[in-house]
């Protein structure tokens, strides 16, 4: 029987499945992937943990509840730097820790580090190498998975540039044929959903939100469809660097956002108590002001989904009203 | 120039004799009060973490008073509090006042502490520098000691109140002392103080550490002060952090201090492996270190949303389990009152005395 590796529909899944799937494709190993977020996996994981953690931490738990008797390894990676000089969240720092505390009867876990501020540019390559080793003896292979990994992984990000939802851009990376590769930006309005990735992109979190804003006509532009080289020009702006990969993605894809022609505003998704979330906002708001309207969005269980409404609701008649005014 | 800077512990009284020596003036802010609170919870991002908004407080109260430039220690994350002195020169701009922010990025570096003691002092000399910088290190560290010294002797007092006493007097000896010479002069008088104190015969008092975020352990701001709270009820305070530690982590100048981050890292390998930022390394390694090393309880505390200590609260769970040691765990936000934060240390201090009896 193959080898099963879990893989929690939650956190970084969100930013790297496409790479991970490809990976573990091509080594021959089945991949678990937990169904989508329901209200019970929430429930389920805010039992291992303190109340005080946010929400997606503990639908992450909720999803390793949910898969962890159906494998053979759990893969939990923990990502400390993907970037040269920025971290991730120290939440996602300590994860397999937790998860290992919290939760005490799981099957192996694969929980390498990625350091790159640490290890230099290889850290990611060296990762995959190492959980590679794992499984299989030819290092000719794991390479050839990790450069199919990152080929799907590109092709995702620049799907996810050019305005695609989550669910297309997997599609996309995975489609050989590459007939609609159009780009979904059209002079439509436009209204940008500042967030993270696994804040925007986990359907039972975020649906609402995002399926709203389209249905009254407006055109989505979440925070990755910002480029690189956008978020950096607009990184100049600040005094100091912001250290985090996802602050800085977040902030950058926002002043970028506020310039563009026809945006016509910006919703913030953020969830309860989140740490660096309330100082990006705050630079948010300080280098946006008076460019775009911005809405603030807080998630918190139990996940609301009409308090939401009644608020985009009233956000969306006030930008159509602001442009209605000579 | 005249600087001000926030309280974080006893920082202010080490940096302070040694750079008006050197010819600064500084203006302090008033004691935190719950003014200082309201003013920085009014101005900050709603979840900015609890010393964020103590911190901005003080400055906005040290602006008013006539300060016109702010000293802030940064860092490169990731944690929050590196980003600290960014934001709270947004939301002080933006609220008019004008004054210069003086921020040294790299706390870890000597070289950029000397440049911060140049940026303050407008001294030239190179010696000099290095000079006031190591004296504000070995003061700090004197501070320390005699704090420490201090919870230890505590519990045992014949006489009540002679330590508090004893303690006052050192710090007003500490203020004096301007030089290094004198400086161990004075730590000498209060040492040979405490030891002459009278003390209670065939008393073991109970022992509670307390271990979490700097800020909160430290600062009596922000910890209500529970540290002499417990010491008046006869416990000896333990505490896992202490500022002259971390700087010696860096800057190795207490000749026989071991690294406090390696030793807790090693203490808390098996339940933390990698540092999440903060102090998480050092609470989890601290409090597994104190429950081998008979400690009756520990003392969690850390404010509202700080996110390496969320992980720590995490794995502090399955250490209390593993090592049968009680936790408390508090949190600290600006509606954290007083009253509550007794009950809870007294239904504690009970369980823990209950614990020892039953032994």
């Amino acid at each position: 029987m193959n080898v099963r590796v879990g893989i929690p529909r939650a956190l970084l899944y969100y930013r790297y499945f496409p790479l991970w799937k490809s990976f573990f494709e091509t080594l021959g190993l089945e991949m678990v992937v937990s169904p989508s977020t329901t209200e019970e996996m929430i429930r389920q994981g805010s039992k291992f943990l303190p109340g005080d953690l946010c929400l997606p931490v503990k639908i992450f738990f909720g999803h390793v509840e949910s898969i962890k008797r159906e494998v053979d390894f759990l893969f939990i990676p923990r990502y400390i730097s993907v970037e040269p000089n920025a971290y991730m969240c120290p939440k996602l720092m300590g994860l397999p820790d937790m998860a290992l505390c919290a939760m005490g009867d799981l099957p192996p876990l694969i929980d390498l580090p990625i350091h790159n501020k640490a290890q230099g540019m290889g850290a990611e390559r060296n990762f995959y190498l190492k959980v590679g080793e794992r499984f299989v003896k030819n290092r000719q292979h794991i390479q050839q998975a990790y450069l199919n990994g990152m080929e799907r992984q590109r092709r995702f990000r620049e799907a996810l540039q050019k305005g695609f939802s989550f669910e297309e851009a997997v599609h996309q990376s995975e489609a050989l044929d590459r007939s609609d590769t159009t780009s979904r930006k059209d002079g439509r309005m436009k209204l940008g959903i500042i967030g993270r990735p696994y804040c925007l992109y986990d359907p039972f979190l975020s649906h609402t939100v995002i399926k709203q804003v389209e249905e009254r006509g407006y055109q989505i532009c979440t925070t990755e469809a910002a480029s690189e080289q956008e978020i950096q020009k607009s990184m100049e702006r600040l005094r100091k660097r912001i250290y985090w990969s996802y602050g800085k993605e977040m902030v950058g894809a926002a002043i970028h956002f506020a310039q563009l022609e026809n945006m016509e505003g910006l919703i913030n998704l953020a969830s309860f108590g989140c740490g660096q979330d309330s100082f990006n906002f705050e630079l948010i708001q300080h280098y946006t002001r008076g460019e775009v309207p911005i809405l603030s969005l807080i998630l918190d269980e139990p996940v609301s989904k009409v308090g939401f409404s009644t608020r985009i609701d009233a956000f969306l008649e006030m930008i159509a009203r602001r442009k209605s005014r000579p | 120039m005249k600087m001000t800077a926030p309280y974080l512990g006893m920082l202010h009284r080490a940096y302070g004799p040694v750079l008006e020596q050197a010819g600064v003036e500084i203006i302090y802010p008033p004691k935190p009060t719950k003014r200082t609170l309201d003013l920085g919870t009014k101005h900050a991002p709603e979840f900015a973490c609890f010393p964020f908004k103590v911190t901005l407080g003080s400055m906005i109260e040290a602006l008013e008073l006539g300060a016109d430039t702010i000293f802030m220690i940064g860092g490169w994350g990731p944690c929050r509090f590196g980003y600290y002195d960014v934001i709270q020169e947004l939301i002080l701009k933006d609220l008019g006042y004008r004054f210069v922010m003086g921020s040294a990025n790299n706390p870890d570096a000597l070289k950029d502490m000397v440049d911060l003691m140049q940026k303050i002092s407008g001294l030239r000399s190179k010696r000099r520098l290095y000079h006031i910088f190591f004296s504000i290190l070995i003061r700090l560290w004197i501070l320390d000691e005699v704090l420490k010294k201090y919870y230890q002797t505590k519990p045992y007092e014949a006489m009540v109140g002679e330590s508090d006493r004893i303690l006052e007097r050192a710090f007003s000896l500490i203020e004096k002392s301007n030089s290094i010479r004198q400086l161990f002069k004075s730590f000498i008088t209060t040492l040979l103080g405490f030891r002459r104190m009278r003390k209670k015969e065939g008393i073991r008092p109970l022992r509670v550490a307390m271990v979490g975020e700097l800020f909160t352990v430290l600062d009596p701001s922000a910890n209500f002060e529970i540290d002499q709270w417990l010491a008046r009820r006869g416990i000896e305070v333990i505490k896992s952090v202490w500022l002259s530690d971390y700087a010696n982590d860096r800057f190795r100048f207490k000749p026989f201090r071991r690294n406090q981050f390696k030793l807790s890292s090693r203490y808390a390998r098996p339940y933390l492996r990698f540092h999440a930022g903060g102090e998480s390394i050092e609470s989890v390694g601290k409090a597994v270190y104190y429950a081998q090393n008979g400690v009756d309880g520990v003392i969690h505390i850390f404010p509202f949303t700080c996110m390496p200590e969320l992980v720590a609260q995490t794995i502090l769970r399955k250490v209390q389990k593993d090592l049968h040691i009680p936790i408390l765990t508090l949190i600290i936000d600006e509606h954290t009152a007083i009253g509550g934060v007794e009950t809870r240390l007294e239904a504690f201090i009970d369980l823990l005395e209950r614990r020892r009896k039953s032994r």
